[in-house]
C-alpha cells in the first residue's frame, strides 16, 4: 500500500489515502485501516468496488498476498458537521478520538477521524449484520441527510466524491493532506512532487452560482477561452432560480469574468 | 551483443554490471552467490526493480549465466524482464545499475520504476 499510493501508510494508524495513475490522476480514495496483525481492510470511495480490487492486484506479483473482496460484509456510515465528535461520544458514551474501535451493547465497529476533510467527518465501518442496532441508536439522535441536501453539504464546503474527480489531478482538489512528500516512490508520485515544487498547479477547486442551469461542462472567459470544467453541479433552488456548481477553473482566470455557454457564472467565495 | 538484440527468452548482463556484482560479492565476503533480478509493484511508474545479490536461488526461479555471473529471475517476474539488459554507468554522473527493458513503455526519472 506504501509501494502504490499517496499516503505514508504505517503499521498503526488507519490513514485515508490515494491511488494514481502513472500520470499522478486520481483512481480511487480509500481509507486503509488496520484490522489486525496481518490483514488491512481497504475501504474505498468508488461506488464500483471490482475497480479497486483489480487496481490493488495488478501490483501484487511476488508478494504473498490474498484480496478478498468483502463489501457485502461490511457497510458504512458517515457523521458529518461540526460537532459531530462530541455528539457522537456522548451517543456511545465513549469518547470517540481517544478509541478507533468501539464497544456498544453486543456488538462493535470501526471510527475514523478524517482529517482531510475541511469539517467534523466521521465514518463508521460496522459489519453488516449490526448495522440495524446502531442505525438505530445513530438515527435516534441524529437526523439523516437527503442526498440533495448532503450535496448541498458537500458544496458549501467544497466536498468532491471520488465518482466525480477520477482522473483529476489531488493538487488541483486541495487533497495535500492525502499526499506525503516525504516518504518513497509510489504511483504517479514524479508528477505530483513536480508539480508541487515548480508551483505547477494551475487550476482551482470553486464553487459557481448561476441564475441559469449550467448546460456545459466547459467554463470560458467573454472570449470563448476555455478557463475550466464543471465538476459536479446541483439545482439549489428552482423557485428563485438558483444553481450551483463545483468546478476547476485557472487560477489566474478566477478574479475574471466567467461564463458558461454563453450564461455568465459567479465564483462564490 | 547489441542491447536491442537480446533474445527474449532471457535476459543479459553486461561485463561491467557483473563486474560490479562481483565487487559488491567480494564485500559481503561472498564466495558463492548469483544476482537476483526480480520487479515488486509500486513506485513512479507501476513497478519497481529490486536486485539482490544472493547465495543461492529458490525453486521457482529461472537461471540465466550471463557475464560469468548466475542470474536469478523468478518465474512470475520474468514476464516483465524477458530481454533486459542490465549495465552498470558510474563516474560522476553515473546512475549505478541500469535496465534496458524493451517492455517497458515509460520509466521514471532515476530509471528504477517502469511501466509495462
Amino acid at each position: 500500500m506504501n509501494r502504490i499510493t499517496t499516503n505514508e501508510i504505517t503499521g498503526k494508524a488507519n490513514t485515508r489515502t490515494l491511488l494514481l495513475d502513472d500520470n499522478g490522476r486520481i483512481i480511487d480514495n480509500f481509507i486503509v485501516f488496520n484490522f489486525n496483525n496481518n490483514d488491512r481492510l481497504l475501504i474505498s470511495d468508488s461506488s464500483k468496488i471490482s475497480d479497486l480490487y483489480k487496481q490493488v492486484t495488478k501490483y501484487i506479483i511476488l508478494e504473498n498476498i490474498n484480496v478478498d473482496d468483502i463489501s457485502y460484509s461490511y457497510k458504512r456510515l458517515s457523521i458529518v458537521g461540526n460537532g459531530s465528535f462530541k455528539l457522537l461520544s456522548k451517543i456511545l458514551k465513549s469518547n470517540i478520538l481517544l478509541s478507533e474501535k468501539v464497544f456498544f451493547d453486543d456488538f462493535s465497529f470501526f471510527t475514523f477521524i478524517d482529517k482531510s476533510k475541511p469539517i467534523e467527518w466521521i465514518d463508521i465501518i460496522i459489519q453488516s449484520k449490526d448495522l440495524s442496532k446502531l442505525e438505530k441508536i445513530i438515527l435516534d439522535n441524529i437526523p439523516k441527510i437527503s442526498d440533495l441536501n448532503f450535496k448541498k453539504f458537500r458544496f458549501k464546503y467544497l466536498i468532491t466524491i471520488l465518482d466525480e474527480v477520477i482522473g483529476i489531478n489531488p493538487l488541483e482538489l486541495s487533497l495535500i493532506d492525502l499526499i506525503s512528500f516525504s516518504k518513497g516512490c509510489y504511483i504517479g508520485q514524479e508528477v505530483i512532487a513536480r508539480m508541487d515544487t515548480y508551483n505547477k498547479v494551475t487550476r482551482k477547486l470553486v464553487r459557481l452560482i448561476s441564475d441559469f442551469p449550467f448546460e456545459q461542462k466547459k467554463i470560458s472567459t467573454h472570449k470563448s477561452k476555455n478557463v475550466g470544467q464543471l465538476i459536479s453541479t446541483l439545482c439549489e433552488d428552482s423557485e428563485i432560480n438558483t444553481f450551483l456548481a463545483l468546478a476547476l477553473v485557472k487560477n489566474k482566470d478566477i478574479a475574471n469574468s466567467v461564463f458558461c455557454g454563453a450564461k455568465p457564472v459567479f465564483i462564490s467565495d | 551483443m547489441l542491447k536491442n538484440q537480446v533474445p527474449i527468452n532471457t535476459i543479459e548482463i553486461t561485463q561491467k554490471a557483473a563486474s560490479k556484482v562481483k565487487q559488491f560479492a567480494k564485500q559481503k565476503s561472498m564466495s558463492k552467490y548469483g544476482l537476483k533480478v526480480s520487479v515488486k509493484g509500486g513506485g513512479c511508474s507501476g513497478l519497481t526493480y529490486v536486485l539482490d545479490i544472493v547465495e543461492g536461488h529458490d525453486e521457482e526461479d529461472k537461471i540465466i549465466k550471463s557475464s560469468g555471473i548466475e542470474v536469478y529471475v523468478p518465474k512470475k517476474a520474468f514476464v516483465f524482464l524477458a530481454g533486459t539488459v542490465l549495465d552498470f554507468s558510474d563516474g560522476l554522473n553515473g546512475k549505478g545499475f541500469e535496465f534496458a527493458n524493451p517492455n517497458a513503455k515509460k520509466s521514471c526519472g532515476c530509471g528504477d520504476s517502469f511501466s509495462v
